[in-house]
């Protein structure tokens, strides 16, 4: 008895040693519609059992094999387009992507992130990059050097928009809130004015008894 | 004195006419109350590692333990696939259920739980059996290494 359960333990801690690798990243799509030459930055998080991960990108040639990763093998040059992200991250970091690209077209991108390899596993995490650039074809206007810094405020919005979705219930509770909060206020308002009038009245009054 | 009394009722009346819109303004608000909660599209999956096939003798086909995929912790369906396999030897000479291993994939389909952002899933979990089929003019020893990349993508 005493020999079966020591089994049942060695057996037990055989299967728990094979490990489990996870990843963890969000969202699991990225639309970008913009203008030539516009630069759209969007976030991405990711959590992995990896300490860091890299991330690469890589392209379809064009919608024939739409979100078929194994024909996703073009460079992002192939197509006109520059991306701008870090090349290393921590894992439970967030992380920006920002396109741009110089001809108008839709495009269809997987961004990579790859941990590092556990035993005889790799695993990737990988995003869809849908592009649509509107606009005439053109030749680039500007060099991709300053993206961050030429971010618009346009994009910006449109990124802490997309930041903000989930925050939808905090912002309708909050509506409700303020409406007892300005009523409160108004209450209290009302009552300070009342009595300052009672108080500058009783004043005056015993400004004029003491007159008699 | 009576004047007195006259400001106490004035402003009595003004503290509960001020009562009364106040209640009136958050009762009577026309705006309706919209409540959503929008969870993360999150997409992610777990695979169980270690292939050891141990020693292996050219011209014989090794059965490894079974890989156990699923998507947990998903909030949308999900596929994973192999997008490559590294080491030459296993390049070559790796199955996957008895099938090249690159493009294989098992998708998991997410049916959301009501008021909760998680899913239950189909299937619950996949599994793959890895053979190892040595050919019989391989001709190099020692040991050998490589690994399967797993892509995991949402669907």
């Amino acid at each position: 008895m005493r020999y079966n359960f020591l089994f049942f333990i060695f057996y037990f801690l055989i299967i728990i040693s094979n490990s489990v690798l996870a990843i963890e990243f969000s969202p699991g799509y990225l639309n970008y519609e913009m203008e030539i030459n516009q630069i759209l930055c969007k976030n991405i998080t990711v959590n992995s059992n990896s300490d860091f991960l890299n991330i690469s990108d890589r392209w379809s040639e064009n919608e024939d094999h739409f979100k078929e990763s194994m024909y996703y093998t073009n460079t992002s040059d192939y197509h006109g387009l520059s991306l701008d992200y870090l090349k290393v991250i921590k894992s439970g970091s967030k992380f920006s992507v920002c396109i741009s690209g110089n001809y108008s077209g839709e495009y269809h991108g997987l961004l990579i992130m790859q941990e590092e390899q556990v035993g005889s596993t790799i695993m990737r995490g990988g995003v869809w990059l849908n592009v649509s650039i509107n606009g005439d074809y053109s030749k680039p206007k500007d060099s991709y050097t300053n993206i961050k810094e030429s971010i618009t405020a346009k994009e910006a919005v449109q990124e802490k928009t997309s930041e903000n979705k989930s925050s939808i219930t905090g912002s309708v509770i909050g509506i409700i809130q303020r409406n007892i909060w300005t009523t409160a206020i108004i209450f209290i308002l009302i009552a300070i004015i009342a009595y300052l009038l009672i108080l500058a009245h009783n004043r005056k009054k015993q400004n004029q008894f003491e007159g008699f | 004195m009576k004047g007195g009394m006259k400001m106490k009722r004035i402003l009595v009346l003004v503290m509960a006419l001020s009562l009364i819109i106040g209640i009136t303004s958050v009762i009577a608000n026309p705006s309706t109350n919209l409540t959503a909660n929008v969870c993360s599209n999150i997409v992610s999956a777990t695979v169980t590692d270690v292939v050891n096939f141990g020693n292996v003798i050219p011209g014989k086909t090794y059965t490894g333990n079974d890989i156990v995929i699923t998507g947990d912790g998903s909030t949308a369906g999900v596929k994973i696939s192999v997008d490559s396999i590294t080491g030459t030897f296993f390049t070559n000479n790796l199955k996957l259920d008895g099938v090249a291993p690159i493009g294989k994939f098992w998708t998991f389909s997410c049916t959301s739980l009501n008021d909760q952002c998680s899913c239950v899933w189909d299937p619950a979990s996949s599994s793959t059996t890895p053979t190892l089929e040595v050919p019989t003019d391989y001709t190099s020893t020692g040991a050998q290494t490589g690994s399967i990349v797993y892509l995991v993508t949402a669907i």
